[in-house]
């Protein structure tokens, strides 16, 4: 029946919009909230009011800054571990000496998850960790330290400033990058590619899942062959990282970094795609530097020559489902448009999100809200909003959430990365998604709440007030019917023409209200919107 | 199909909504299945998934065959350690220790199937992608890095469930005995199912979360995602309480005292509780972790790891069916295990067995229902495939077949529509409950195969009763579909039909219309 038929696809709406041309005008309150909810993790309400009568790109520059920024440092603690190398628990050792080596990383991987966090609780200008966050979703690493693929977390920890650096530079840089990262070449098996023996991981996942994907999103045409897997996997044989001590043949002193062996390389000539060619090396080019040069960097080029408008079609997919709507279903008129202009502008992504995020498309009615809060959007929002650190009760709480909420950082379910869009809110994760915000809840003191609500200027006015909060708080303006209900929660008793009273004067009655109508609100379905 | 949805839609492409005065009020009530022929019927199915790899050769050991002490020189069960059950030997600890006799006593009840021999084609010899494979019923050899986001549950409930999750059944249609979901109950659509280990903390958690806030009615982005959250929410609450209310009612009907105190034993119990108070879920899914046996499976006293594994499970389904017996609840219970691979036929040199593929897996439920015995060959441990590893005889997807169209009211297009591909049963299970009337459509003398054996040349001899849609394919051995002689609308009448087979060997011939099915085994030699 094709009418059903039309009505299922109408269960997964599609973007309408495709205008990139530059908005003008200055940006208004709920512009201005829409464009930090997006492009950050939820902003402060004074943050809010700094964006607003801002034009777009004032608004863009200052939140996101330039991509030079100095990084930020390690915890004392994370530096007494990040340059330390230590044995290989697989070497044979006595269980337990292996369980003890096992047991430290996994608290590191803890701390380094820790600090990631409070990296991204952070609300200060410019914000730097949703864009890193974008980038380790696509360059996936599933942290193990238990079985066959052992990542020793100061790889990770090194991932992650990578990613960081270059959020905002060409993606091509960023794929030259992670081909050398230490931890995507303990994870995808490159640590073990001879030329005797390439391994054909990362060769592949390079192409199907980090730059164009299998089949052009356009044309539907075939992007690689598992010849051309074959081939780039011999150009990556030879690299590895000093992971663990006394590793064979790794360099001294220079702990977690990259390094080159010339025997494991295969010298021959390799062809790519229909035109890419590397020349075979002789012994003596058989080098770390003329290596990178021709055989990381150079293949980077050729897929980038090759396969250009593939790769920016995949990549401004993922870009738009992760900042402006995680719907699976794409408008191709609005990836080509931004593919278009990735291109010509030699894949930089500060340029890309300069473009999207400065134009009449992310700017339109039809996106405002329809963000399904990913568990990061969700619990670093509430620190955000109100300003107190969940871990303030115990270390390591906002980690163990988001666990729980199924985003593991630095463990997707597997290399394809998180599913997202629907997937974060089923009948598991929705009632904890309720329960963590009520216990927050349960942690901000009066004060803390009196604090919040003065922030916004009409506080005086119970009217404005609630609007004001609860156009803050939920994406989209309600109705009437719930703005007066929500008002009466406020009021919780108090007549109207007493509320200035009330609240100058911080009575009990009027923070119990406050506690009622948060409570409401967290448990609004539009709350896990943003 | 959901009156209101289509309301919402076609206000979307301009209809105007005058045109259905009566239809117009707010979607503020839940969108709760009443009444729905797949929904009804009391079949409930069990899925005991053995995590690691089972070494099915050392569950049933092939004792009376010596190749099996020549390749497992160290870890090869002695005859005198095993159990002898009918003509089978079976591993002390499906018996040993467990109360009513455990699997020894359910075997010769007749209440427990043994089938040998199943697995896949080109087999996956890694966990996670095996067991994937395992859990969404799909092999997809040509392309290994096809990723599997579904199960076949999954796929299939929501095939019956078209408007899921905007329109629910009244209780979860699975539940997962686990933190999280499992992939056999994921779709497109999202997860056909809850996830619980303890039902008071999922009580606590979920009630009272239905929105106050009513459904919205436009169309846009925003609206959408409000209401399936909206949904979720909903069901979140209905199913705690619904769990809940059925746990607290069961709890005091069931016998607690028949559970030995070991942790799967408790998780049937809790799965028995459920279903004695009256909860309406279909599908109970249980993990059991650790059969990766690399090392020490056994140690010399024939007990170990292996042993205190299979010994749970033989306490837990076998306490769990004396306790169905006593409630009266037995004959609606059908449970199977499954594993991602067996183990290699060889052991290895620490006491233990690599990864390998094909192995048997347990049927069980009340002997009027089930076929039970040993099904299949016993397993070949000559003619090993290249990694060492067991041939398979049947395709596991032929046990699934069975459970979804004895069990859960598939028809055998369902059938195909969820695995891509049609499968054959064994017929382990007798069909129960079944809403649908079944109706021989095929003539006293059923298929009629000539020349049997043939040189590949045959003809199909049928009588149809009455005008239908049919389907005549030739099925191999394993299950698996070997080819499509044809399927058209037929009108009463009898027919001959040729068919030619270009290889040797056994086929059988299955005619299928409507739930129906005949069919005739053949063989081809030249």
């Amino acid at each position: 029946m094709k009418l059903l038929d039309f009505f299922n696809e109408f269960d997964f709406p599609r973007i309408q919009s495709v205008d990139l041309n530059e908005k003008t005008g200055k940006l208004t309150y709920k512009e201005a909230l829409h464009l930090l909810r997006r492009i950050s993790f939820h902003p402060t309400p004074e943050q809010v009011e700094t964006i607003v009568g801002k034009s777009a790109t004032e608004a863009f520059d200052l939140i996101v800054g330039h991509g030079n920024e100095p990084l930020p440092e390690p915890t004392p603690s994370m530096s007494s571990w990040i340059n330390k190398l230590e044995e290989n628990p697989l070497d044979d050792l006595p269980l337990d000496i292996r369980f003890q080596i096992e047991g430290r990383q996994k608290s590191h991987y803890a701390e380094f998850i820790d600090w990631w966090l409070t990296l991204m609780k952070s609300p200060k200008f410019p914000e730097i960790e949703k864009f890193t966050l974008f980038l380790s979703s696509i360059w996936t690493i599933e942290f193990t330290y238990d079985t066959e693929a052992l990542i020793p977390v100061p790889l990770l920890y090194r991932n992650n400033n990578t990613l960081r650096q270059l959020r905002l530079s060409s993606y091509k840089s960023i794929a030259s990058a992670m081909t050398l990262d230490g931890a995507m070449l303990l994870y995808q098996s490159m640590f073990y590619s001879t030329n005797t023996a390439p391994n054909e991981n990362y060769a592949r996942e390079l192409m199907e899942l980090f730059t164009m994907g299998i089949g052009d999103l356009d044309s539907g045409k075939a992007n690689y062959t598992e010849a051309d897997i074959r081939e780039i996997s011999k150009a990556f044989t030879g690299w590895r990282t000093v992971a663990y001590l006394g590793q064979e043949g790794a360099p001294a002193n220079k702990p977690f970094q990259t390094f080159f062996v010339a025997k494991f390389h295969d010298k021959g000539s390799k062809k790519i795609f229909q035109f890419g060619k590397i020349d075979p090396i002789t012994d003596e080019d058989n080098t770390e530097d003329l290596v990178k040069k021709r055989e990381i960097d150079g293949l980077i080029d050729i897929l980038f020559n090759e396969r250009g408008m593939s790769i920016a079609r995949f990549i401004a997919d993922k870009v738009i489902r992760f900042y402006c709507y995680s719907s699976p279903y794409s408008n191709l008129e609005l990836i080509n448009g931004l593919a278009q202009y990735f291109v010509e502008n030699e894949f930089n992504l500060y340029k890309l999100y300069k473009k999207l995020f400065t134009s009449n498309f992310f700017y339109s009615d039809e996106l405002i809200g329809c963000q399904i809060k990913t568990p990061p959007e969700f619990l670093i929002g509430l620190q955000r909003m109100f300003g107190v650190d969940l871990d303030s009760t115990q270390q390591g709480k906002t980690r163990r959430y988001m666990n729980s909420l199924e985003q593991i950082l630095y463990d997707p379910p597997n290399v394809g990365s998180w599913k997202g869009y629907r997937t974060w809110i089923n009948t598991t994760t929705y009632p904890l998604r309720v329960k963590y915000a009520r216990e927050y809840l349960g942690i901000l003191k009066d004060s803390d709440l009196f604090n919040f609500i003065k922030k916004f200027q009409n506080y005086k006015n119970i009217d404005l007030l609630t609007k004001a909060l609860t156009n803050y708080l939920l994406p989209v303006e309600v109705s009437h019917d719930r703005l007066n209900e929500y008002k009466n929660i406020l009021l919780n008793g108090i007549a109207e023409n007493n509320w200035e009273n009330s609240i100058t004067n911080e009575d009990k009655k009027v923070a119990d209200g406050i506690r009622l109508f948060l409570t409401r609100i967290f448990s609004s379905p539009d709350f896990q919107l943003c | 199909m959901n009156r209101r949805r289509f309301i919402k839609t076609t206000a979307a492409i301009g209809i105007g909504l005058e045109l259905m005065p009566d239809l117009l009020k707010g979607f503020d009530e839940p969108e709760i299945i009443i009444q729905d022929e797949f929904l009804e019927g009391d079949n409930v199915v069990i899925i005991l998934e053995l995590f690691g790899g089972n070494d099915g050769l050392n569950t049933i050991i092939p004792a009376d065959d010596d190749q099996y002490y020549k390749i497992r020189p160290n870890i090869g069960i002695p005859k005198d350690e095993t159990i002898k059950v009918n003509d089978l030997y079976f591993n002390k600890a499906l018996v040993q220790d467990v109360k009513n006799g455990g699997f020894k006593r359910m075997f010769e009840d007749g209440r427990l199937a043994i089938v040998e021999g199943i697995g896949y084609d080109q087999p996956n010899l890694s966990h996670f992608r095996s067991e994937d494979i395992w859990l969404s019923g799909i092999n997809p050899k040509s392309n290994h890095k096809e990723k599997l986001l579904e199960g076949w549950l999954g796929r299939y409930f929501a095939l019956k469930l078209p408007n899921y999750p905007m329109q629910i059944p009244e209780h979860p249609i699975s539940i997962s005995i686990d933190g999280a979901i499992s992939l056999i109950f994921k779709s497109s659509k999202g997860d056909m199912g809850v996830a619980l280990t303890n039902p008071d903390e999922f009580y606590k958690l979920g009630v009272g979360l239905s929105p106050k806030e009513s459904l919205m009615q436009g169309n846009s982005y925003y609206e959408n995602e409000f209401n399936f959250i909206h949904t979720i929410a909903r069901q979140s609450d209905i199913y705690s309480q619904a769990v809940k209310t059925a746990y607290d009612k069961g709890i005091q009907k069931i016998n607690g005292n028949l559970y030995s105190e070991t942790e799967l034993s408790q998780k049937f119990k809790l799965i028995s509780a459920l279903i004695a108070g009256g909860l309406k879920t279909k599908v109970y899914f249980v993990k059991l972790s650790n059969f990766d046996t690399h090392a020490q499976q056994m140690n010399t006293a024939y007990t170990g790891q292996h042993y205190l594994l299979l010994n749970a499970v033989s306490k837990a389904i076998s306490e769990f069916m004396q306790d169905a017996l006593e409630n009266g609840l037995s004959e609606r219970i059908t449970g199977m295990t499954i594993s991602e691979f067996g183990r290699r036929a060889y052991d290895n040199g620490s006491r233990g067995t690599d990864h390998g593929a094909a192995s048997m897996q347990f049927v069980w439920g009340n002997d009027k229902f089930i076929n039970g015995g040993y099904w299949n060959n016993r397993p070949n441990l000559v003619d090993l495939d290249a990694n060492g590893n067991i041939k398979y005889q049947t395709d596991y997807r032929v046990i699934y077949t069975e459970i979804l169209e004895k069990r859960l009211g598939a028809t055998p297009e369902d059938v195909v529509k969820v695995f891509g591909e049609p499968f054959l049963p064994l017929n382990i299970l007798e069909k129960r409950v079944n809403s649908v009337t079944e109706r021989n459509f095929l003539g006293k003398n059923g298929i009629v195969i000539s020349p049997n054996p043939n040189s590949g040349y045959g003809i199909i001899q049928f009588e149809l009763k009455y005008n239908t849609f049919v389907d005549i394919s030739v099925f191999n051995l394993t299950g698996r579909v070997h080819k499509t002689i044809q399927r058209s609308y037929l009108t009463e009448g009898y027919y001959k039909i040729p068919f030619y087979i270009e290889d040797n060997g056994t086929f059988i011939i299955a005619i299928t219309a409507g739930n129906s099915r005949f069919s005739e085994k053949f063989t081809v030699f030249r």
